[in-house]
């Protein structure tokens, strides 16, 4: 009966931990073979988050492959929402699990639309983002002629 | 007068687990998740905050205890 449902596509996140000992210039490689796992799986991206140096809350611990853990005070969490076949998922969570810098990963089923309202930290890598906001920015100052500035200025000084 | 409820007046439909900064409005100094009848929180929401709340938790963005 399940057979039916296996096929359908679903709207996913997955939250992860890159482990400290990455350095910052390697984050984006890292987060490179994440999502080269994820297109692996036919999945398309809604929206992502580049990671960033972050303190956790509580010492985490990973098992090494020599069989000893090794213990992490900071991490760097990012995150990716997409879509992708119910039946893919399983396969996706474990290989992303298995990759040796994640420290931790956690995947939720969610909604397209936006939930995080909050303001993001600067992220290491998808400095794009900020660049984008930055023309936005210019162009809004751009339409805005001197003289008019000049205008408003004295209103306020007048209504004062 | 009856509290309303945080999320119901924010227009916040979702409970996200990234929002640390709403998530710590509703818990006390300890780390521990705030009884609904203090906050004002509807049950619907105070569901998804717990939820939220121990996502957040296991990905260590809040702690589990606070001595």
């Amino acid at each position: 009966m399940n057979d039916t449902h296996d096929d359908r596509l679903a709207v996913y996140e997955i939250g992860y931990l890159i482990v400290s000992s990455v350095p910052e210039e390697k984050v984006a490689g890292e987060v490179e073979a994440i999502k080269k796992i994820i297109a692996k799986a036919g999945s398309t991206v809604i929206a992502e988050e580049a990671p960033y140096a972050q303190d956790l809350a509580y010492t985490m611990r990973k098992k090494m492959v020599s069989g000893g853990y090794e213990k992490y005070d900071s991490a760097y969490f990012g995150w990716i929402k997409f879509e992708v076949g119910s039946d893919k998922i399983e396969a996706l969570k474990n290989s992303i699990e298995a990759h040796p810098s994640v420290l931790r990963m956690l995947l939720i089923t969610t909604v397209k639309e936006n939930t995080y309202l909050s303001k993001r930290a600067p992220a290491i890598v998808g400095a794009k983002v900020g660049d984008e906001g930055a023309e936005e920015i210019k162009d809004a100052t751009a339409t805005v002629s001197p003289e008019e500035i000049d205008k408003s200025i004295d209103a306020m000084v007048k209504e004062a | 007068m009856k509290k309303q409820c945080y999320f119901s007046q924010h227009n916040i439909k979702y409970i996200d687990y990234k929002d640390v900064d709403i998530m710590k409005k509703f818990m006390n100094p300890h780390g521990r998740i705030i009884n609904r009848k203090r906050t004002g929180v509807s049950a619907k929401y105070q569901r998804q905050l717990a939820t939220a709340v121990k996502r957040a938790r296991f990905m260590g963005l809040l702690p589990y205890i606070v001595r």
